[in-house]
């Protein structure tokens, strides 16, 4: 009898948690996103510029290793590869050095790269810094919309779409000033 | 010379209210330009000017430390906010956006001006052509989200030929925008103030700015308390520095001047007297100061600081004449006695000085010209104002007492003669046969800075990659256009250097403003609007672009040709006015360019090369190389100098005095102390400078003296032992004051006060054992 009732009383603080659970939404979203601590995916990018007539195609490899290490190679249609670990941000192109750049120096590509990252890192706080963040859709078959919040920012890049099923990322959409968009379509290799 | 009483101290007073005026009305420098040779070369000038007011005299380099990473880059903002609205600096880095973007909207809007790549060729269609395939591929790439805003409006990609000359890819690493050190616990900040390194009093307050925005932001700020600055670079080193020699020579002059009063006091006994035994050096010093103002116009701070040192002398001349006074007797009467050696002493001291007059140097000449005048006074004075002024019977016992320690040393004369000789040539011995080097040659080794201070230097520099700026190019030219122009010929051929490897890269002022004739070669080059369009329409066939989408370009290159040329203003309020300032300067006679050249591999081969090119006016310049043979070049001259000085004293004393046995007596203890204390100079591990063999012409020059009043004849013992008494009391004043001085950080006055004092004690010791007892 008083063992039953330690047990009740141990039991007890879960069966709170589990009551008070959230349904699905931004932070669940984001808490399973955070469980991910590394992930390897392969990308096929399509970009379509205002200035061109046709659009522009490159393919190649995503790699994240949690919090903040980001690398995307490009194979086609030509090799080159683009790091960012921390603040350091580096292009290597064939047949050019090294471009050094940093994520908070560089405001275009800077942000765009932060938004894939926070958003791989579960890191809400930081994503809401920059934009304002709405989710549509649910667990299975979700769409992350980031607006930036700087109007000076938004004249540069109107807004970013994250689809995702589950904790892993699907496509990413942008929306630049002037009618530029690409979008970059992600299968996943593996998560751990 | 039989003047009134009232008669020779009117002349004196008038004599000390003259050198008043003339020194009230002087202009005082420490301009290090008195301390190059009076027909410098290009590349000694160039030095001067670059410690004087070049852009790395200038240079603060910051950091902050001491609290969690997000509270510094928070403080380094709010640092480099406050000093950016301080008119005081003219340029504040911390890697923050505001400058950086600053300066690619003035490259953007400038590009086709500033960019050698504007040529008549580079807008044919073919070039265009070859410009697009490259902006295809650059618009597909990881750079293409920056390039897309960039391509319309610049296709031949201008600014990303001036942004990689910037070397915007380079800097320490960034957090949240602003710079921290590699591992991430300091902020860095670089602040160059507007003053020009040589105005001391401007860079001391700037560093007050600097401490005092930076108190600003710690106190407004939660969780700032523990966070601390850290400030070097050269206006941190030269306030120090002067702080340093100052606090320095005003706490050990104050100790030195209280314990020579103190042992005076007790000599004498009387304040008159001791007021009066400081008369000849004051007055020598006042004159002395003022014919250097008469002669060369102005006088350097160094002549002021040393020359008294020199002069102090002349001390002494006042405690011969009163301690040899017989008590009871009036000073009047000691003079005919002693007035023949205290004669001779100053004329060898003058003549051991008036080998600086010859000088190369301005600074040197000086200090010749204050030393000479300066005891000639003091002598005059207490040859003819003293007596006029000393009470009768003034002299008391005491003084005589001084004496003993050194008359039981001349009892053993013969032993102790032994033994100094032994000492002598043991000393020689080690002077001969010593290893390792002699002379101090390194710049820095004059410097009283602490290691810890220059380490830390070397160390922030290089986590920020300031400009440590050692090998440059400099161009002189009559006008800025032509220094322009020919920075830009330098630059030409400097990329040929570049392209072979012999350095890895360099800075030009043509790159931030080109000469006003490659700026109108440039406008001239691009084609006018109709041409560009039609030649675009054609170079964009078989490109995936939109024709219309270069309405920019053709809008940009339309502005480009029609646009005033650019001017030094231009570049207001960008941190390339900055760069521009440090490397484009009005000079002495002209304008100079400054190249610095990076990743020197072998400095002789690329001094041969830059000679090679043939261009006139251009210098290859080493800082550190030249600064250090310019240091070789004084201690040469020092050198000399103080050899002549010795060889014209040999001479005098060998006229006055005549026979072999008395010059001997006076010539062999002043050697003997002069080689003892350079062995043990260099025995104690010490390096020989410049103030070193100052310290030596002082040792003869005081020496002198006590080895002429010990040669004279005997005469009655109780004058004698006066006598001895008055170089033990004038030996004492002399040790304590230099030898206080030795105590010193500050190098001028270490050197000169461990020389002296060691010197000046073993010339009496020395001296005193050559003489026969009485």
């Amino acid at each position: 009898m008083k063992r039953r009732l330690l047990m009740c009383l141990a039991l007890w603080p879960l069966a709170i948690q589990a009551q008070a659970a959230p349904p699905w939404g931004l932070d669940r979203l984001m808490d399973g996103l955070k469980s991910v601590r590394s992930a390897a995916a392969h990308f096929v990018e399509r970009r379509e510029l205002a200035a061109l007539n046709t659009p522009l195609q490159s393919a190649g490899t995503l790699a994240y290793v949690a919090p903040d290490q980001l690398q995307k190679v490009t194979l086609r249609p030509k090799p080159a590869r683009l790091t960012v670990i921390g603040d350091r941000l580096t292009v290597e192109q064939e047949g050019a050095a090294p471009r050094n750049l940093s994520v908070s120096g560089s405001p275009e590509l800077g942000a765009f790269v932060a938004s894939i990252r926070a958003t791989l890192a579960g890191d809400l706080a930081s994503l809401q810094t920059f934009y304002t963040v709405v989710l549509d859709g649910d667990a299975t078959d979700w769409t992350l919309r980031l607006v930036p919040r700087d109007a000076r920012m938004r004249s540069m890049l109107s807004e970013v779409r994250i689809h995702g099923v589950g904790h892993a990322l699907t496509r990413i959409e942008t929306e630049e000033a002037g009618g530029d968009r690409s979008v970059m379509d992600i299968t996943m290799d593996t998560a751990g | 010379m039989r003047f009134g009483r009232g008669a020779v101290l009117a002349l004196w007073l008038a004599l000390l209210i003259l050198a008043g005026i003339v020194v009230g009305r002087a202009r005082f420098s420490t301009d290090m330009s008195a301390f190059l040779p009076r027909a410098p070369t290009a590349a000694q000038q160039m030095l001067v000017d670059q410690l004087r007011e070049g852009v790395v005299s200038r240079l603060v380099l910051l950091s902050i430390e001491g609290a969690p990473p997000q509270v510094l880059i928070a403080l380094s903002r709010d640092l480099a906010a406050g000093l950016r609205a301080d008119a005081r600096f003219t340029g504040v880095i911390n890697g923050e956006a505001v400058t950086m973007s600053r300066d690619r909207e003035w490259l953007w809007t400038n590009r086709y001006l500033l960019s050698p790549g504007v040529t008549a060729e580079a807008f044919s269609v073919p070039s265009l052509h070859a410009a697009l395939e490259h902006d295809v591929a650059l618009l597909g790439s990881d750079l293409g989200m920056m390039a897309r805003a960039i391509v319309p409006a610049d296709p031949t990609g201008e600014l990303l030929r001036l942004l990689d000359r910037m070397g915007a890819t380079a800097g320490p690493r960034m957090d949240d925008g602003v710079w921290v050190s590699r591992d991430g616990t300091r902020a860095l900040l670089m602040v160059q103030s507007a003053a020009p390194g040589f105005d001391i009093d401007a860079q001391e307050a700037a560093l007050g700015a600097v401490d005092a925005a930076f108190a600003t932001a710690r106190q407004a700020m939660a969780g700032a308390a523990s966070a601390r600055l850290v400030r070097t670079g050269p206006p941190v080193f030269a306030v120090m520095t002067r702080a340093q020699i100052k606090g320095d020579a005003e706490r050990l002059s104050l100790l030195a001047t209280m314990l020579v009063v103190a042992v005076l006091l007790i000599a004498y006994r009387s304040a008159r007297v001791l007021v009066l035994a400081l008369l000849p050096v004051a007055s020598g010093a006042l004159t002395g100061v003022a014919a250097v103002a008469a002669w060369f116009g102005f006088v350097h701070g160094i002549t002021l600081g040393f020359g008294v040192t020199l002069i102090g002398e002349a001390v002494d001349y006042a405690i011969y004449l009163f301690t040899q006074t017989p008590p009871g007797q009036p000073a009047r009467a000691t003079l005919p006695r002693i007035w023949p050696t205290l004669r001779l002493g100053m004329l060898t001291s003058v003549c051991g000085f008036s080998a600086m007059l010859l000088s190369d140097f301005d600074g040197f000449a000086q200090l010749g010209l204050f030393t000479i005048v300066g005891l000639l006074v003091a002598l005059g004075v207490t040859r003819f104002v003293l007596p006029a002024l000393a009470p009768t019977g003034f002299a008391g016992p005491t003084a005589t007492a001084f004496a003993r320690p050194l008359l039981a040393l001349i009892w053993q004369g013969k032993a102790a003669s032994a033994a100094v000789l032994v000492l002598t040539l043991f000393a020689a011995g080690s002077l001969a046969w010593h290893t390792g080097p002699v002379w101090e040659d390194e710049l820095s080794s004059m410097s009283p800075l602490p290691k810890r201070a220059v380490a830390q230097d070397a160390a922030l520099r290089r986590e920020i990659g300031a400009p440590d700026v050692r090998y440059l190019a400099v161009v002189h030219a009559p006008d800025r256009e032509r220094a322009l122009q020919t920075s830009e010929h330098v630059a030409s051929l400097l990329e040929g250097l570049v392209a072979r490897h012999a350095i890895t890269g360099f800075d030009a002022p043509s790159q931030w403003l080109p000469s006003q004739a490659s700026q109108t070669a440039r406008q001239a080059a691009l084609p006018d609007s109709a041409t560009l369009s039609a030649r675009l329409a054609e170079a964009a066939s078989g490109t995936p672009f939109r024709l219309a989408a270069f309405a920019p370009f053709l809008a940009a290159v339309e502005a480009a040709r029609h646009v005033a040329p650019m001017q030094p203003e231009s570049l207001a309020g960008t941190g390339l006015a900055l760069r521009l300032d440090s490397l484009l300067a009005p000079g002495s006679g002209g304008w100079t360019a400054m190249l610095p050249l990076q990743g020197v591999a072998t400095p002789a081969a690329l001094a041969d090369e830059i000679a090679g090119f043939g261009v006139p006016g251009l210098v290859f310049l080493d800082l550190k190389g030249e600064s250090d043979h310019l240091l070789a070049t004084y201690r040469q001259e020092a050198l000399t100098l103080s050899i002549a000085g010795g060889l014209v004293i040999v001479v005098l004393l060998a006229v006055s005095l005549r026979r072999p046995a008395q010059i001997a007596a006076v010539l062999l203890p002043l050697a003997a102390a002069v080689i003892c204390t350079t062995a043990l100079l260099l025995a104690g591990g010490a390096r020989l400078s410049i103030f070193n063999l100052f310290g030596l012409l002082l040792v003869v020059a005081v020496g002198s003296n006590y080895c002429l009043f010990f040669a004279r004849p005997p005469g009655d013992p109780a004058d004698r032992q006066r006598m001895i008494a008055s170089l033990v009391l004038a030996d004492l004043c002399t040790v304590i004051g230099f030898g206080v001085l030795s105590f010193s950080g500050v190098p001028v006055l270490h050197g000169i006060g461990g020389t002296v004092a060691i010197g000046a004690c073993l010339s009496l010791v020395f001296a005193a054992v050559r003489s026969r007892p009485a």
